[in-house]
Order: C-alpha cells, then sequence, then structure tokens
C-alpha cells in the first residue's frame, strides 16, 4: 500500500524547493567569500534557484482543486498554525530575494543602476579609510546585494527546514512524524543544492573557471553534508523499525521503514538514494581532492548528478511511502479478539 | 434585488419566531443575533459525538446511503461514512460504521492553511468550501484519514449541518440505523449510557480526542 493522496507534483516541490534553497545559500556563499570571483556561476545559480522554486511552486499551485482561489494568499494562507501557511509565505518571500538577487547579480543590470541611480553606485568614504587599499572600498550597489545575500540564505535555509516540517507536522502519517524527517529533508536540500551549483559550473567552466580553492569547498562540504545524512537517514529509519509494533502508529511507521529498505520500494531506495545520491558524490568528492589540482570536473559532474538523481528520488519515496496508520483496524482488533 | 429583501424578511421573520415570547420589538439585527445564539447555547459547549454498536451492526450500509442522500453528495464524492467489515476469533463478521470524529482538538482544523476548516456548536467540526483550496493537507493530518475530495472542495461528515440538522439534532445516518447499532449525543452522555448497560465502550484511538465511541461484540 502507498501513499497516493499526494501524487508527484507535491514530490517533486519538495525537491525542487529544497535544491533551489540550497543553491542560492552556496551561490551566495561564494558571493560573500569573493565579489570579484565567479560572477556568472554566482549569477546563473541565483536563477536557477529561482527557477526551481518557482516550478515548484506552480506545481503544487497546480496540485490544489481550485488553484485560483490558492492564488488568493492573503485569505487562502491565513492560518498561522500550519507550516503549509508558513512555508507559502516563506517561499514567496524567498522568491522575491532570490529574483532581486539574480538581477543584481547580472552586470548590465549592475551597471544600468549605477548610472540611474547615484546611491547605488557611490562608495561612501568612512573614516579610517584611507589607511585601507582601494579594493577594500565597497560600493553600496554591493552592500545591498550582500544583506540580500544573507536574508536569502536566512530564507532558504527557512525554505530548506520548511520541506521536512509540511510533513512533519501533518501528524496522521507515522513514517513523517519525526523530528528527524526535517533534518533529513535539510542536510539533503543543501545537498542537492550544492550539486546544482557545481552542475552549473562545470558547464560554465570555459567562460568562468572555478577557482580551485572554491571547488576544494565545495568537495569538502560535500563529504561533510553526505556523511551527516548518511547518519540522519540512518537514525530515522533505525527508529521507526524499532517502533512499538503492538501500536497502531508504531507499525505503520516500521512498515513504512521495511516497504522503503526490503519492500516493494526497496531497489529504487539502495540504487538510487543511497548508491547515486550518496555514495557516488561522496567517493568522487573524495578523488577530487586526492587527485588535487588536476583536471576534476567529470568528477564533480558525475558526483552532482547522482546527487541530484538521489534527492529527487529521496522526496518522492518518503511521500510514497507515507501511509497512515490503521487506527480504526487496531482499535476493533483489540475489541473482538 | 426583490428576491434578496423577501429572503432578507423571511430570515427575520423566522428570528422573531425563534424567540416567541418576547414582545419586546427590537432591531432586526439584534433580534436575529439573539435568535442564533438562544438556538444553540444549550449546545454550544457540549461535545456531542457517535457511538457504534459493533453487536448490533450488520452491514447494511443504510447508514450510508442515508447519508449520501441526505446531504445531496455528487456523484463524485466518496461515501462520508464507511462500513469496515473485520474477522473475529471465531471468523464471523464483524461490521463498524464510522465517520468523521469531531475531534476535541482536531488536527484537520491545525493544519488547514485557509482556516476552512471550524469547530462550532455541539463540538461539530465542518469545513466550508467556498474556502477550502484542496491542498489535502487535512487528510495527512487526520489520524483517521476521514477527509475526501470531490472536484471542489474536501468533503466529510458534518452531523448533517449542512442538510439542515441543527447542532445536537439527530444526524440522518443515525435516524436510517433500524437495528439501533448508531447512536448519537453528548459523548458522555453517550459512554454513561454504554457503561449502565454494562459494557466498556472505547474511543477509535486516542489522537486529536476522537469523539466515537466502540461498543460490544459480535458473534
Ligand atoms: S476525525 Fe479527522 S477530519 Fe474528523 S475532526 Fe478528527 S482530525 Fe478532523
Ligand atoms: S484541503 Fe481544504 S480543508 Fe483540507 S487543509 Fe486544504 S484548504 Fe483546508
Amino acid at each position: 500500500m502507498l501513499q497516493l493522496t499526494w501524487s508527484w507534483q507535491p514530490a517533486l516541490y519538495l525537491f525542487l524547493g529544497g535544491m533551489g534553497a540550497g543553491a542560492f545559500i552556496m551561490a551566495a556563499v561564494l558571493f560573500l567569500i569573493d565579489r570579484t570571483k565567479h560572477r556568472l556561476v554566482v549569477c546563473v545559480s541565483m536563477w536557477a534557484a529561482f527557477a526551481s522554486l518557482a516550478v515548484g511552486l506552480l506545481l503544487l499551485l497546480s496540485e490544489l482543486i481550485s488553484p485560483v482561489r490558492g492564488m488568493m494568499m492573503w485569505q487562502s494562507f491565513s492560518n498561522f498554525s500550519s507550516w503549509m501557511t508558513l512555508g507559502a509565505w516563506g517561499a514567496f518571500g524567498a522568491l522575491a530575494v532570490f529574483a532581486l538577487s539574480a538581477l543584481l547579480a547580472m552586470r548590465p543590470v549592475g551597471n544600468w543602476l549605477a548610472k540611474r541611480w547615484k546611491w547605488f553606485g557611490a562608495t561612501p568614504k568612512q573614516a579610517g579609510d584611507a589607511a585601507k587599499s582601494a579594493k577594500a572600498a565597497v560600493p553600496n550597489g554591493v552592500k545591498l546585494r550582500r544583506v540580500l545575500a544573507v536574508v536569502g540564505i536566512g530564507l532558504g535555509a527557512f525554505v530548506a527546514v520548511y520541506t521536512g516540517m509540511l510533513l512533519m507536522t501533518a501528524g496522521g502519517v507515522p513514517l513523517w512524524d519525526s523530528p528527524l524527517l526535517p533534518c533529513l529533508f535539510t542536510v539533503s536540500a543543501f545537498d542537492t543544492g550544492v550539486a546544482l551549483v557545481e552542475v552549473i559550473a562545470v558547464l560554465l567552466s570555459k567562460k568562468d573557471p572555478l577557482a580551485h580553492r572554491a571547488a576544494a569547498l565545495m568537495e569538502k562540504i560535500v563529504i561533510g553534508l553526505v556523511v551527516a545524512e548518511v547518519a540522519v537517514l540512518a537514525l530515522f529509519l533505525g527508529t521507526l523499525m524499532s517502533g512499538d509494533p503492538a501500536t497502531a502508529a508504531g507499525a505503520a511507521g516500521a512498515a513504512s521503514a521495511e516497504l522503503l529498505t526490503t519492500g516493494g520500494l526497496a531497489t529504487v531506495f539502495w540504487a538510487m538514494v543511497v548508491a547515486a545520491g550518496l555514495a557516488l558524490p561522496l567517493v568522487m568528492a573524495v578523488l577530487s581532492l586526492v587527485l588535487n589540482k588536476r583536471e576534476t570536473r567529470p568528477l564533480m559532474a558525475l558526483g552532482a548528478i547522482g546527487a541530484l538523481i538521489g534527492g529527487c528520488e529521496l522526496r518522492f519515496l518518503i511521500l510514497a511511502a507515507g501511509v497512515h496508520a490503521d487506527v480504526l483496524g487496531s482499535t476493533v482488533m483489540g475489541l473482538i479478539m | 434585488m426583490t428576491e434578496h429583501t423577501a429572503l432578507t424578511r423571511r430570515g427575520f421573520l423566522a428570528g422573531c419566531a425563534a424567540v416567541t415570547g418576547s414582545l419586546v420589538v427590537v432591531g432586526a439585527a439584534s433580534a436575529g443575533s439573539a435568535s442564533a445564539e438562544e438556538g444553540v447555547s444549550s449546545v454550544a459547549n457540549v461535545q456531542y459525538g457517535f457511538l457504534s454498536d459493533l453487536s448490533r451492526c450488520v452491514g447494511c450500509e443504510n447508514c450510508v446511503a442515508a447519508c449520501r442522500e441526505a446531504n445531496h453528495l455528487s456523484e463524485e464524492t466518496a461515501n462520508r461514512r464507511r462500513v469496515q467489515v473485520f474477522m473475529n476469533s471465531r471468523s464471523n463478521n464483524v461490521y463498524v460504521s464510522t465517520s468523521c470524529m469531531h475531534c476535541d482538538d482536531p488536527n484537520c482544523l491545525r493544519v488547514c492553511p485557509a482556516g476552512a476548516i471550524s469547530k462550532g456548536a455541539a463540538g461539530i467540526v465542518s469545513v466550508n468550501p467556498d474556502r477550502c483550496i484542496g491542498c489535502k493537507y487535512c487528510v495527512q493530518a487526520c489520524p483517521y484519514e476521514v477527509p475526501t475530495y470531490n472536484n471542489v472542495s474536501m468533503d466529510k461528515c458534518d452531523c448533517c449541518l449542512g442538510a439542515g440538522v441543527a447542532p445536537g439534532d439527530t444526524p440522518y445516518c443515525v435516524q436510517a440505523c433500524i437495528f439501533d447499532a448508531l447512536k448519537y449525543g453528548p459523548v458522555d452522555e453517550l459512554r454513561a449510557e454504554a457503561e449502565a448497560r454494562g459494557l466498556a465502550p472505547v474511543p477509535v484511538g486516542e489522537a486529536c480526542g476522537p469523539n466515537c465511541l466502540l461498543v460490544g461484540e459480535r458473534g
């Protein structure tokens, strides 16, 4: 038995939303580290983050029975005890900040704004500036982009966490009813976000080659995230499988976990989530670091694609395996057996 | 325009009729609201619920049919009441008729982003189809998998409020049960009555504080 109420649109949305949030965070970190490098990678990644989140939200809208009513956000997302409401507004805010950041990351836009809007291009003089090098003086436009990057990182992190909170706080599905699920989805969101930026960097490597330091940073982040994700995933499934089978919720949680690890969904789970999504990126990242300074673009691309496949499949599987507990059945059996 | 006026006048007259005994003529608006409050005050704070008797239910599904008819459920709308069959240790069939549990602390209401679900007089949990966006979050939240969806909105039992039954009055499913397997009333009373008959009623599960009690065994 599988969960069929929410089909592929919400699953894809949870993936795209998480990936978009993660990609923006990675791009913003690259920008904050050194605004003069990787301009193109940062700009394209921010647009990709915006597009992922936007497509995800459109998919979600298309799944509603009344999409038009859904667009009247002030009414349709007005109950703030619901994580769907919090998430809708968070994603909406993130979308706006991602778009603005991506727009300002485009060189022509920056130049145009600097011409039309004095404040944007001006470089304020501060006390002690004379002592600093010319490079240290930062135009207002860059300061604005830094603020947007930091706000975007905050909103992105919120969106990443929310994709898991949405499922956890539903409350009727034992598989989802665990604080480890938002942890898992958050780590996976960062993981897939970094992977998207890696794919973009490889594609743009002719025009905007990734500095060795940046590539190494991303590979190290990948290793950290994969290790964290394996730990959270193992703990998540382990806790479910050791649930009390005497209770309806415990039995349903265990059944869901078994469905994923040994049941009907096991092949996809082990091949796509574990092998492609976790093992492959880990091996590729380690190899890249070991091969230090040699041509590692194919390795990076391979690992990143594996991570994206695994992250996407993870959302589909967690949704599909999210069956309800048979509360009525266990109550009745308690009465008649 | 005329139709609107006529409706308002009819509503006003109905309101006046409800406060029989009162000779004081007050403004139309206050008369209406006073009568509305009076009509529900006796059941406003009392939690009503269902009692489903396993030893009496024969699985005829009269309740399911009566519900469909009285509430004019459209063809693509699923049954609001379900009769499920189980097998006891003597291999006899046991039937259980349930619908929404009108929970004390409904998960569906908490998660609905649109605020389309409310808990009103007699503890009845109902959905406003004009507010529902059809996100289907409520069924993921309901431990009893109660909400269903048609092409308009979420749909579930509202104790026949939509079919014109006043809060606290007996819904059509219970009226239709000729085997006395379904009861409706204040849950505390339902529990006390069952206990007086020597039965041990149990609620369907624990989550959200469901207001549907099960008693008895068949065979
Ligand atoms: S049984 Fe489900 S739909 Fe009915 S009130 Fe409880 S949580 Fe809501
Ligand atoms: S489907 Fe309708 S009633 Fe259910 S949570 Fe969504 S908006 Fe609320």
